[in-house]
């Protein structure tokens, strides 16, 4: 449904340019969560505002479901890192999260319900009234989460989700992801920096090398569902995966080289 | 109970120095210094002598209270407006911006008297030409703040608006406004009280009612208790202002104060 | 591949934006859309500004309220400032004189010109006072204010290697409130001009650009001498701003870099 072709981006020109993406080749499929993880500054956030239409690519293509991506596509979503900067303060969590749905035509009652279904879903219903400010870090999350899937959208994007909010918190969001995935037939593609939340989440992790980025690790994970904290953590092929992606991710030859 | 007693605890120098001003001034004789209880009894003649069916208020007081304040008023929302939607225009079109930014700054450095005497020779006395002056003269900290508060939007505030669908329309009013409007209200709030003295000064020179120009009167008539009358109420009408706009801020923005705070 | 937008340089937009105000103004007038005798051709007014730059009773008047300014804003310096650090130290001084301030700043300043001309005979005298009067409250307010905001480590830090109070004064009070101060007399030096200019035009009678407004009144071409000395004050005020600006850019360095970063 996601495909991405040769896709390179520089910014600036003249000495000072910094090439940021180098030909990444890319294929995601329907209902797929495929985790990108690179090492810091290497251009994650470049790759994800291209797909979402953010930012015009020096070179090479997207297309969502074979329309090419010129601008924000209309059935894609995106949970940014920095909540606080994301949700608009001036609004309560409830217009926060039905604001997206003016864009569908829906009335103001439908779109009042589906807001509210959708806080339902990652456990907020409770707080609809309150303003994002009022709620801790890992509440602004779920309510950008919430906002997301309020939006049906066919790709979600994810940009670093849980990079600014505690371990545990961090944790509970991660199993929040996997579950609300299964209700909507959602296409996800997560970017992080943490390897073994990508090993944890995914279908698939995608590593990527230094700026400029290039796609140099491919692996599928095939863990035993469902997956939780505690025991897929010990389980010999998370072990496994997780040295592999590691090894990846620092640029060291791997010695089962399965790169597909 | 206990906010009376911290009130008397904060105000009490007013009355002492009251009381100095009245000895002072007893003593001195001087005839533009009238003691303060002379002031007062000539501000209670002047403004609360009327008939009971107009509140006690004296034809005087509904002449011209009512001729200023409205001015005022309409100068402040006139300048609102075109402040705020120029600002907003400027701040979002970098172009623009440059091509206006020297000729705003011109415009804001030219004291207001010298605009008063140009509207004075412009247009024909009236409260059409105070209304124009008053907006035109504090027009500019509004413009200046709600280009500032429109040109530094977060800007993943605006990517969120982009990948949410957000039309220009809901842009502007959803995210654009309401995050310059912390920065709108700080200008509006210099606005006002430069509105008072842009009020008092165009009924000092150009004007046939309102408060300056009853002041104006009093002077003629070397009536200083009524001078020193008129001043006290003009201060009082500023702070006023100030008070019922800061409760307005206090309104309008709380989602900002505390989002501050916690953050 | 470096193509680079004219329209991306500040000055010349800018000067466009003259320029083009200027024409459109100039070609309204002259196509009869603004009367040019309600409201005189743009080059015209020019042509009057220039020849203003060489009227001796202008320039004398324009030397008049700038003197009337710097004196009126020197004296406020001196009194504000002080007066400031005394309320900044002596906080139950500040907080029994505090209502008295809030009484008295709402009054516009404006409205005691009227009391003024009776009580001053000497114009620039009632002119300075008038002006001390009105810049005396953003410098006093600001200069409280910075003090309020003087970091108490540094203090400490001077006052454990045993220097005594006037020294904290003068060495770190003093220099992380300078600052403040220079805000609170670029706004003062702004209400300064319009107070002075106001007095003018109010009172009368003695020299200033407010006063040579007064007197090019009833003329025929009275608005394009107004428009003129307008444009001029507007200078005036341009520069008299722009040079305090500079000056806090230079002296304050320190503090600019230290705002950004926090």
């Amino acid at each position: 449904m996601l495909e991405i072709t040769n896709l390179s981006h520089t910014y600036g020109s003249g000495p000072s340019a910094h090439n940021a993406l180098g030909g990444i080749n890319l294929k995601v499929a329907q209902g797929e969560l495929v985790c990108v993880v690179g090492p810091s500054g290497c251009g994650k956030s470049t790759l994800l505002r291209s797909i979402a239409g953010l930012l015009r690519p020096s070179g090479g293509q997207v297309t969502l479901n074979g329309a090419r991506v010129e601008r924000t596509p209309d059935d894609l979503a995106v949970v940014f890192q920095d909540y606080s900067r994301s949700l608009f303060p001036w609004m309560s969590v409830a217009d926060n999260v039905s604001l997206p749905l003016r864009r569908k035509g829906l009335d103001k009652q439908r779109r009042r319900q589906s807001a509210l279904e959708a806080l339902e879903e990652v456990g907020l219903r409770g707080a609809a009234a309150k303003y994002p400010w009022q709620l801790s870090g890992g509440m602004q999350q779920r309510v950008s989460i919430a906002r997301a899937l309020a939006y049906r959208p066919a790709l979600l994007l994810m940009d670093e989700p849980f990079g600014s909010v505690d371990a545990q918190t961090r944790e509970d969001l991660e199993d929040l992801t996997l579950r609300v995935r299964g209700l909507h037939n959602m296409t996800i593609v997560l970017i992080t920096h943490d390897i073994d939340e990508s090993v944890y989440v995914g279908d698939r992790v995608v590593v990527l090398s230094k700026a400029p980025a290039g796609i140099v690790g491919d692996l599928r994970v095939d863990l035993p569902g469902p997956r939780d904290q505690i025991t897929t953590r010990e389980h010999p092929d998370f072990v496994h995966l997780r040295a592999e992606v590691g090894r990846l991710v620092r640029g060291m030859r791997s010695p089962s080289a399965s790169t597909t | 109970m206990n906010g009376a007693m911290r009130a008397v605890g904060r105000l009490w120098p007013v009355p002492v120095v009251v009381l100095l001003w009245e000895l002072v001034t007893r003593y001195l004789e001087m005839l533009s210094f009238p003691p303060p209880s002379q002031i007062a009894a000539s501000g209670y003649t002047m403004w609360l002598t009327g008939p009971a069916e107009q509140l006690w208020l004296t034809d005087a007081a509904l002449e011209n209270l009512p001729a200023s304040v409205g001015r005022l008023l309409a100068g402040w929302v006139l300048a609102g407006i075109v402040g705020v939607g120029l600002g907003v225009a400027l701040g979002r079109s970098p172009l623009l911006f440059r091509l206006v930014d020297p000729l705003v700054q011109f415009a804001r450095a030219i004291p207001p008297p010298m605009l008063l005497a140009l509207f004075l020779a412009l247009f024909a006395i009236g409260p059409r030409m105070q209304i124009s002056f008053i907006a035109f003269g504090i027009v500019w900290p509004i413009l200046i703040n709600a280009c500032d508060g429109a040109r530094h939007v977060d800007r993943q505030h605006l990517d969120t608006a982009r990948v949410f669908g957000l039309s220009g329309r809901e842009r502007l009013f959803r995210i654009i406004l309401p995050s310059a409007m912390p920065k709108i209200f700080a200008g509006l709030r210099v606005s006002l009280s430069l509105a008072l003295i842009l009020m008092v000064l165009s009924e000092l020179i150009g004007s046939v009612d309102g408060i300056g120009f009853q002041l104006l009167d009093a002077q003629r008539s070397y009536d200083f208790p009524g001078v020193w009358a008129t001043i006290v109420v003009l201060g009082v009408l500023g702070y006023a202002l100030n008070s019922a706009f800061l409760a307005a801020e206090r309104r309008a923005l709380s989602w900002h104060r505390s989002a501050k705070q916690t953050t | 591949m470096t193509r680079r937008n004219p329209l991306d340089n500040r000055l010349l937009c800018g000067a466009l934006g003259v320029a083009g105000l200027f024409c459109v103004m100039e070609a309204a007038g002259r196509a009869g859309l603004i009367d040019p005798l309600a409201f005189p051709l743009a080059s015209t007014v020019l042509v009057r500004a220039a020849a203003l730059v060489t009227d001796g009773e202008f320039l004398s008047d324009v030397a008049s309220t700038l003197g009337a300014w710097a004196t009126g804003l020197l004296l406020t310096v001196a009194i504000a400032v002080p007066a400031g650090f005394l309320l900044g130290s002596l906080p139950r001084v500040e907080s029994a004189l505090r209502p008295i301030v809030e009484f008295l700043r709402p009054i516009p300043s404006i409205a005691l010109i009227p009391l003024a001309l009776a009580v001053f005979s000497d114009r620039f005298d009632m002119k300075v006072t008038l002006v001390v009067y009105a810049a005396t409250w953003p410098v006093l307010i600001n200069t409280m204010y910075g003090l309020k905001d003087v970091d108490p480590l540094a203090k400490e830090t001077l006052r454990s290697f045993g220097f005594g109070k006037p020294a904290v004064l003068w060495r770190v009070s003093l220099p992380s409130t300078a600052p403040f101060i220079a805000t609170g007399v670029r706004l003062a030096s702004a209400i300064a001009l319009i107070v002075a200019i106001s007095t003018e035009l109010i009172g009368g009678g003695s020299d200033g650009i407010g006063s040579y407004v007064l007197e090019s009144a009833g003329a025929v071409d009275t608005t394009e001498y107004v428009i003129a000395a307008a444009i001029w004050a507007g200078v005036i005020g341009v520069v008299t701003n722009g040079l305090f600006v500079l000056a806090e850019r230079r002296l304050f360095r320190w503090h600019t870099a230290r705002t950004e970063v926090v």
